[in-house]
């Protein structure tokens, strides 16, 4: 291990020394003695062991691995023998990536170690629609390396709302094979299959992930109506997490499940318009939001996903599929709907789903 | 008899019938459904 100081700036107020690297905070370090200050800026030269320093500073090792450690809880170093191993062209390519993942990175595990993850990854795409047709390129521009998309419509003319991934010449196409060939245009590097077919059951769709064998769910089809029940149940049987979002009405929701970690879909009730699967259906609250489900169903409900609205879902969608695939932070929204206020300036709020120790998907577990 | 929270309520008295709106908002069952994508 070679401790590196990432990209930070200090200066010296009296005793003691004012560090940022993330505006949002800065960290005040007491060094009487100029200790610490010497230190840093050894480990801002990187390329030198703890043992190293210590030499160079003529402290115990002991004394300068704690400092290291002290520093690397803050989120201040990366291992340098974790660095370097992209090419010029990798790191030009995922130069603001990096960038990023500086800030997520530890002596454990470097921005690098966070771009691998992607690259040797496998995402399975359910739906080229509206929410996944935004989650896709960022996916791509994230650089995962392996997608498989699923999808059995064509290119319509109201996809224009919000699906950006189409031209108009599109039309009439196979959606499933224009967004695999945007993906390959946009980077050749990224391995994508597409498959053109929809998803019947909950069967059909584990024997896909367990002929895939992907490493993330995202799923974005909203047909038929229990569709979500089948992609939990399917993505709970194979150890699988999957991402979800959508829109109903004024309300954007994005939501995953992490298969033995979250409650899953099938903890919660199945139908919000049938009093069965509620513990209290006839407590008046409850009774009267099944009968407002009833009645909303009852007519034939429009897709009303503009472009900004499917957008900002797919980019969540997106964001949340990054944290499973590199864990670089914990999933936010596993068992914890995030849902967005459209009508409301975008206000989101969570609740969590309570594990139900008789589910039949994860028995609570 | 329906306990949620009341967010908005409007009462006019017109010529020939009285409008009373009460708007309450359903919290619990909203999420359940299967959105649109």
């Amino acid at each position: 291990m070679r401790p590196r100081l990432k990209n930070v700036a200090w200066e010296r107020v009296g005793d003691e020394l004012r560090l940022v690297y993330d505006l949002r905070d800065q960290l005040i370090l007491a060094d009487p003695d100029g200790h610490v200050e010497k230190l840093l800026a050894l480990l801002h030269e990187g390329g030198r062991t703890v043992t190293q320093l210590a030499d160079k500073l003529s402290l115990p090792v002991q004394d300068v691995l704690g400092a290291v450690e002290a520093f690397d809880a803050e989120r201040l170093l990366e291992d340098g023998e974790r660095l370097g191993g992209l090419d010029a062209a990798e790191a030009e390519r995922y130069f603001s990536n990096l960038a990023f993942f500086e800030s997520f990175g530890t002596l454990e595990r470097s921005r690098e170690d966070l771009q691998r993850r992607l690259r040797e990854s496998h995402v399975l795409v359910l739906g080229t629609g509206g929410l996944n047709s935004n989650t896709i390129p960022h996916l791509s521009g994230l650089g995962v390396g392996r997608m498989t998309l699923v999808d059995r419509d064509t290119v319509d003319v109201r996809n224009f709302a919000r699906q950006y991934l189409y031209r108009w010449e599109d039309l009439g196409a196979r959606k499933v094979e224009r967004a695999a060939a945007w993906v390959r245009s946009f980077d050749p590097a990224i391995e994508v299959q597409a498959i053109d077919m929809g998803i019947e059951s909950a069967e059909q769709l584990a024997e896909l992930i367990d002929r895939t064998r992907p490493d993330v769910v995202a799923s974005g089809i909203d047909q038929p109506k229990e569709i979500d029940l089948w992609v939990n149940a399917a993505c709970v049987r194979q150890g699988v997490p999957f991402v979800r979002g959508g829109i109903t009405v004024t309300k954007g929701i994005v939501w995953s499940v992490a298969p033995g970690v979250s409650a899953c879909r099938g903890c919660v009730p199945a139908d919000p318009t049938k009093p069965e699967g509620h513990a209290d259906p006839d407590e008046p609250a409850l009774s009267a939001e099944i009968a407002a489900a009833r009645l909303f169903f009852s007519r034939p409900q429009p897709n009303r996903g503009i472009g900004p609205v499917t957008g900002l879902l797919g980019a969540l969608g997106a964001f949340e599929v990054l944290r499973y695939l590199t864990g670089f932070e914990p999933p936010a929204y596993a068992g914890r709907p995030l849902t967005i206020d459209f009508a409301g300036a975008c206000a989101t709020s969570q609740v969590e789903w309570s594990r139900n120790p008789e589910c039949l998907n994860c028995g609570g577990s | 008899m329906v306990t949620q929270s009341r967010v908005f309520e409007l009462r006019r008295e017109l010529t020939t019938m009285k409008i009373e709106i009460v708007r309450i908002e359903n919290t619990r069952l909203t999420d359940l459904a299967t959105p649109d994508s």
